[in-house]
This record gives C-alpha cells, structure tokens and sequence, in this order.
C-alpha cells in the first residue's frame, strides 16, 4: 500500500520534471539536477551500508570510479559498444569487486572498517594513478551523449533507485540489516548469518554507488582519477545521508541534495580559499549537536511534539 | 654501497615512523582507555605545525621554544573540544553509534580547522626554514638528520612520562578507575567528564608535538591532515587498539614500511602498500599485530 503511494509520486515527480524539460531547454538547471541525481544514486548506496548496517565507509568513491573506468575504459581503447550497457556492466562489476573485497574488510567492524575502506580508496588510487593500462593521470575523454535523452534518463533511474531502496529494506533482507545493526547478538541468535548480511548489504551498496559513477562518466564525457577515485567523492557521497539522516531513505535523498547544493554555492558564492570546507564542517557539527540521527529523522521527531502539544492543549 | 643505502633507509623509516607513533599515541591514550575516538588530531598536528611556522616567520622564534606556549593552547583547546563537543556522546553505549557520532563530530572540526588553514595560509607547500634542518650526524657512511634521532628521542620521553602519570600518579590512577568502569569510579567521587577532557587535552598536545617534527622534516599544507590522522589510526590497528607500547611500535613500522617502499620500489605507491599491508593484517589477524593482554 505504501509502496504504491512512493510509486505514483515517483511517477508524478518524472511527469513534473519532463514537463519543466519541455518549457526550459536543457540548460544549467537541468544541469546541475542531473549532478545531484548522480549523488543521490551514490547516497542511496552508500546509505545501504552506512545507514541500515551500522559501518561507515569512507571508501565508496573505490565503487565509484569503478563504475566509470568500465565505462571509460573500453571507449578508450576504441572499441565501439553501447555505452548504456557499458553502464550496467560497470555496476555489475563493481557489485564483483565488493564481494570479493568484501571478505577482509568485513572482518572488522566501527572505525577499523573505515580506516581499512579509507585504505582501499588510496590503493585503488595509487594503482589507477601510476599504470599507463588505465591511461595514468591523463584521463579518458569520451563523446559527449545526447543530453536530452541523458538527463531525462538518469532522473528516471535515480526515482527507480530511490523506490527500490524502499523496497528493499521493507523486505526481509531490510529487516535483517537493521537487526544486525541494533543487535548483533540476538540476530545471531535468530539465525541470521552476520557475515552475510552485511556482505549482501555491501554488495548492492557497490551496484547503486557504480551505476552513479557509470552516470557521471556520460554526464561529464571524461574520467580521471582525482574526479573519480579522490576523496573527495567519497567525502560527499558519504556526507549526504549523514546530514540527511542514517537509515532513512527521504533522509538521506534530502541530505544528498542539501549537500551538493551549498557546496556548489559555497564554491560559486564565498570566493575564499577553503569555504565550502568550512561550511560542510559546521553543517555536520550542527547536524551532530542538534539531532545526533541528521535532519529529516530529527525533523520527524520535532513533528511528533508539535502535535503531541497541541493535542495536550485540547 | 647497497648495504649503506639499506640501513640509511631503515634510520629514516624510524624517524618518519616516530611522528606517526606519537599520533598513534595521542588516539591510543584516549581510545584504549576511555572509549573517545577522534578524527581530528591529525588536522590539531598540522594547525600546530602553522603556527610554529607563524611564529618563526614573524617573530622568528625557534620551533621547540614554541611548543613551550603551544602546548597549554593545544591542551585547553583540547580540553574545551571535549567538555563542549563530545559530552553529549559520552554517555551512549558502542551499540547505540558512539563511535560513529564520535567520528562524525570529530571530522566536522578538523574540517572547521582545515577551511580555517586554507583561508590563512592558503593551499600553498610551506615550509620552517630551521638552520639544523638539514643537519646531519654522521657515523662511517650513514648520516641521521639531527630532527629525527629527536622525534625518536621525544617519543621515548614521551611514552615514560605517560607510563608514569599513569602508574603512579593520583590522575593517572583515577583515569585508569574511569576506563576500568565508568559507574564505580563516578560512585567513589571521580568526575568522569573532567578525567576525560584532561585526558583528549594530554593527547592534543602530544599531537602538538607530532605536528611540530613534521613541520620540521616536510613540507605542510592543510590538507595532509586527514592523511595523518588516518596514518596515525593504521598504527593503533597494527598496534593492538590502543596498548600504548604496541602503538608505538606500529607506528615505527609504518614509517619503515613507507620508506622501504620508496627505496626498492615506486614512491608514490607507498600508502598503496601500507594499506595493502593493512588489508592482509585484517585477514590473517583482525585483533592487531601486538594485541594487548
């Protein structure tokens, strides 16, 4: 029932935006839409793992990067394949490389998890940066795709990611993932195989984040290892659901959106070295002070009391 | 020839370690015992690394006259980061995202103290152009740089007076009631929350002290201090999470490691390796490679 709701408004917000397309052509506003969508994606991701299990990464920009290498890579030899199903294939390649990557990471949990994911985005770096096979530091230019079936497309694919994360975690396999979260303890003692879990989670987490970053590689028509594989991605795909709020889905799609659109008007607006820094630090030191969950779960909360109030005054 | 190249290598792997173990130090100190994880010293190290440059560059004061003046700035900053910022999270259980609101926090001001650098300094190399910089000692064919045997020197000093205050001391005694159980040690009169703040005050300024030999023997910009920081928690995961003697000892090990890289093999892979290294300690045995107890 609640899905169908999520559902028809997914299909209402696509309407809306085709008509906005229609009236506007594509320009800097459906722009700069199709870049936070791209982070939505990857938020969504990351959120899976960050959010519903409990481990931090400070490493997705590793699935990231891979998504768009196998993307850029096969147009940088010449070979002529279909990029959109290069796309998938760079999710599906990614969800590999998080199985098999998943095997020593998950061993430990909390901060050595992050510390090790950190670990993995440099080596990852390091590797890409120094092989002349993966075309080194230089990058890969690709053609520029029709952006007036490309941005249609990637709303229509971040609506789809959106509902299906939804989906996901009101299924068995969500409700698992939040068990293994709140107490490892007794899901163990439920059967449920902890490794697993969190290996599943791992995985899709992998898939979404390497659709998005095969997106960017057709939305920017150029890959490189400091815009791909850098921290920085990792930094903002990871800011985005902790702002918005771990565990929720609407939380962290408004964290993804709040966070690209300061950023970009902390880089457009504050022409000091440093700004958006500054302002992402005390955004995220609020957020924690204020509501330790982020901003939408908080707002909920705030809600709650509003109308408890005012039900006590009647 | 080959020898000598090797055993130079290997002094300057110590020397680099030993910045890394004096910040493996300061997480250790406040992780191992009191459960407080912290995101930030690497970003503390290198504001204090600015500032020591500020001042020599002004004023022209030595660095190590300034850690003098450093180090209470850096321990009441320390101490008023905890009593304001961290409070509210001392109180919650690992289960309930301690470490991560911890990490959350923590990041968010180094980031505050990063932006803050840029803005001042701006993203330039900067370097503290000591007249020992490049002072050598030399014994047969291998030379030391004078910095080095004295970060090595500091961290020893460093490590025996924090095993005494920790032995002996009545603070130290009531820091250990405090990581032994919280409850108990507040039942006989402790102020948990003071014993902490001191605490993350102690290991904010032996960040001070890493930031300052790291100015000494590289070049600084703001943005190395999140890669200190996560360095300097690779050698508190080598080291056993948070046994001071084993955290020392990793962090030397990192600092080898690095340089032994950039001797036999391609510099700019050295953190490649290092975590590779991490990756494959993480299988074999999760627990660190010098466990406590």
């Amino acid at each position: 029932m609640n899905l169908k709701k999520w559902i028809l408004s997914g299909i209402f917000a696509f309407i809306l935006y085709l008509v906005f397309l229609s009236i506007t052509d594509a320009g800097f506003t459906a722009n700069f839409i199709a870049y936070i969508c791209l982070f939505v994606i990857a938020g969504q991701g990351w959120n899976l793992l960050g959010g519903y299990i409990g481990e931090i990464s400070f490493g997705h920009a590793v699935f990231f990067g891979i998504g768009a290498y196998t993307v850029g890579l096969p147009v940088g030899y010449g070979l002529d394949i279909n990029l959109l199903l290069l796309v998938f294939c760079g999710a599906i390649v990614a969800g590999l490389f998080a199985l098999i990557i998943s095997y020593p990471l998950l061993r430990v949990q909390g901060f050595p998890f992050l510390v090790g994911t950190y670990g993995l985005g440099i080596v990852v770096k390091s590797i890409v940066v120094v092989s002349p096979a993966l075309f080194a530091t230089r990058g890969i230019f690709l053609k520029s795709y029709d952006k007036e079936i490309l941005y249609p497309l990637i709303v229509a694919i971040t609506i789809a990611v959106i509902i299906f994360v939804k989906w996901l975690v009101e299924q068995d396999i969500g409700l698992k993932f939040k068990a293994v979260r709140d107490v490892p303890v007794a899901a163990r003692m439920i059967g449920i195989n902890i490794y697993k879990t969190k290996a599943t989670a791992l995985v899709i987490s992998a898939v979404l984040t390497g659709l998005a970053g095969g997106l960017f590689a057709l939305y920017g028509s150029f890959v490189n290892p400091s815009a791909c594989f850098g921290e920085n991605t990792s930094i903002f795909i990871l800011l985005g659901p902790y702002i918005g709020g771990i565990g929720t889905v609407l939380g962290s799609l408004f964290g993804s959106t709040i966070v690209i659109i300061l950023q970009e008007l902390a880089r457009s607006l504050i022409k000091v070295n440093g700004g958006h820094y500054m302002l992402m630090g005390l955004l995220l030191i609020t957020v924690m002070m204020v509501s330790k969950e982020g901003i939408y779960p908080g707002l909920v909360k705030l809600m709650g009391k509003v109308k408890k109030a005012g039900a006590k005054r009647e | 020839m080959e020898l000598t190249g090797l055993i130079q290598t290997i002094f300057g792997g110590i020397g680099v370690g030993s910045i890394y173990a004096l910040l493996g130090l300061a997480f250790a100190l406040v992780f191992g015992r009191l459960k407080i994880c912290s995101y930030m010293h690497g970003d503390l190290a290198i504001l204090a690394a600015y500032m020591g440059f500020f001042l020599f560059n002004t004023l022209g004061v030595d660095p190590f006259l300034s850690l003098i003046v450093l180090l209470p700035i850096f321990f009441f900053l320390g101490y008023y980061i905890q009593t304001i910022f961290m409070k509210p999270f001392m109180s919650m259980e690992v289960w309930q995202g301690r470490y991560q609101a911890q990490i959350m926090v923590t990041w968010g001001i180094g980031m505050c103290i990063m932006a803050a650098e840029f803005m001042i300094w701006s993203g330039t190399y900067r370097i503290i152009s000591v007249p020992y910089r490049n002072t050598t000692l030399a014994f047969a064919n291998i030379t030391i740089p004078i910095v080095h045997i004295l970060s090595v020197a500091s961290l020893v000093v460093i490590y025996t007076v924090l095993n005494y205050v920790l032995k002996k001391t009545d603070l130290g005694i009531s820091f250990r009631a405090c990581s032994v159980d919280r409850v108990t040690a507040m039942l006989t009169g402790i102020n948990y929350q003071r014993i902490c703040a001191i605490a993350f005050g102690i290991s904010s300024s032996i960040a001070v002290v890493a930031g300052t030999f790291y100015a000494l023997t590289n070049q600084i910009t703001p943005a190395i201090g999140l890669e200190l920081t996560f360095k300097g928690w690779v050698a508190v995961i080598i080291g056993g999470m948070g046994s001071l003697g084993g955290v020392i000892l990793a962090g030397l090990l990192v600092g080898l490691v690095e340089s032994l890289t950039s001797y036999f093999w391609i510099p700019a892979l050295k953190e490649a390796v290092l975590f590779v290294g991490l990756l494959i300690l993480l299988i074999t045995r999760p627990g660190g490679l010098f466990k406590s107890r």
